[in-house]
């Protein structure tokens, strides 16, 4: 039987100080090592995606590896997401965030679930369903460019 | 004796007035004489494995991008261990794996995951595993 997931957490509340005042976060699957964010951006959850220059870890083949923006944009286009405008929910599409920091470097990305809810995998912990502006701040930035697709391609 | 007559000569030098230089050597001596005794004589190397890996475990948690798991100072003193982190390395992968491929290919000078694996930590984990097993490091 599956351990029962926690209400709260003090690691997540410790990097995002803010995240209870902004919508609150629920915690939506088990620890594990297994997927990281970006995957789980992607529906991905039997890969950790990475564009680490070492080739150990899984990135489109067609993208270059590299930890830029350029690069994470190119990764997400190769499933059929194009860029917009912003997060704002749109009928028919599922969007994207792909959050830097202040060097635009990705830090971290978060897939949208409704008008208000977006889902993220945070490292190597559990999954939550947060507010967007939720896990901005020191640990992941904030969302800087938005993504979307036709919500049927899954 | 050896011993006294090996690290004597630098003592001498950083008392004696030659300058800056002297005095670096000295303060290197003793942190290499710190690190070394209190490797070996306060924590044995399970002990420092098990210290490391729980900081980083603790300090990249959240953290998504490898770059930054693998460059968390714990991290890379347990690649700094060399070959003598590998069984504790093995030994933790086979209870929880995650995310120790990076020091094991830096430790070993291998990558035993095949290209279709690549970022399926489950899969990952059993190619080196195998690995291992092959090269006598597998306890279980």
């Amino acid at each position: 039987m599956p351990m029962p997931l926690p209400d709260r957490d003090t690691i997540i509340e410790q990097a995002f100080p803010t995240i209870a005042n902004n919508g609150g976060y629920t915690i939506t699957s088990p620890e594990t090592p297994s997927y990281n964010c970006i995957a789980w951006a992607a529906h991905a959850d039997h890969h950790w995606w990475e564009p680490d220059p070492s080739f150990q870890y899984f990135w489109p083949k067609s993208v270059r590896r590299a930890y830029t923006i350029d690069s994470y944009v190119a990764a997400y286009s190769t499933i059929g997401y194009v860029v917009c405008a912003d997060g704002e929910l749109e009928e028919g599409f599922e969007k994207i965030a792909i959050f830097t920091d202040a060097s635009n470097v990705p830090k971290h990305a978060a897939r949208q679930l409704d008008g208000t809810l977006w889902t993220s995998k945070l490292g190597r912990h559990f999954d939550i369903s947060h507010a967007l502006h939720g896990v901005s701040g020191a640990a992941y930035g904030t969302p800087s460019v938005f993504m979307k697709r036709l919500r049927a391609q899954t | 004796m050896l011993a006294t007559l090996a690290i004597a000569p630098f003592s001498v030098i950083g008392t004696a007035g030659f300058g800056d230089v002297a005095i670096v050597v000295e303060q290197s001596r003793n942190q290499a004489f710190e690190y070394f005794t209190s490797a070996v004589t306060t924590e044995t190397l399970r002990q420092k494995f098990e210290r490391l890996a729980d900081t980083w475990q603790k300090e990249t948690v959240l953290v998504s991008n490898i770059g930054l798991i693998q460059s968390n100072p714990s991290y890379l003193g347990i690649i700094a261990m060399g070959k003598d982190a590998l069984p504790f390395i093995f030994n933790n992968m086979r209870q929880n794996p995650n995310h120790w491929f990076i020091a094991l290919n830096a430790i070993t000078g291998v990558n035993p995951v095949q290209e279709n694996d690549r970022g399926n930590v489950e899969a990952m984990t059993t190619s080196w595993l195998q690995w291992a097993k092959k090269n006598a490091y597998a306890t279980s």
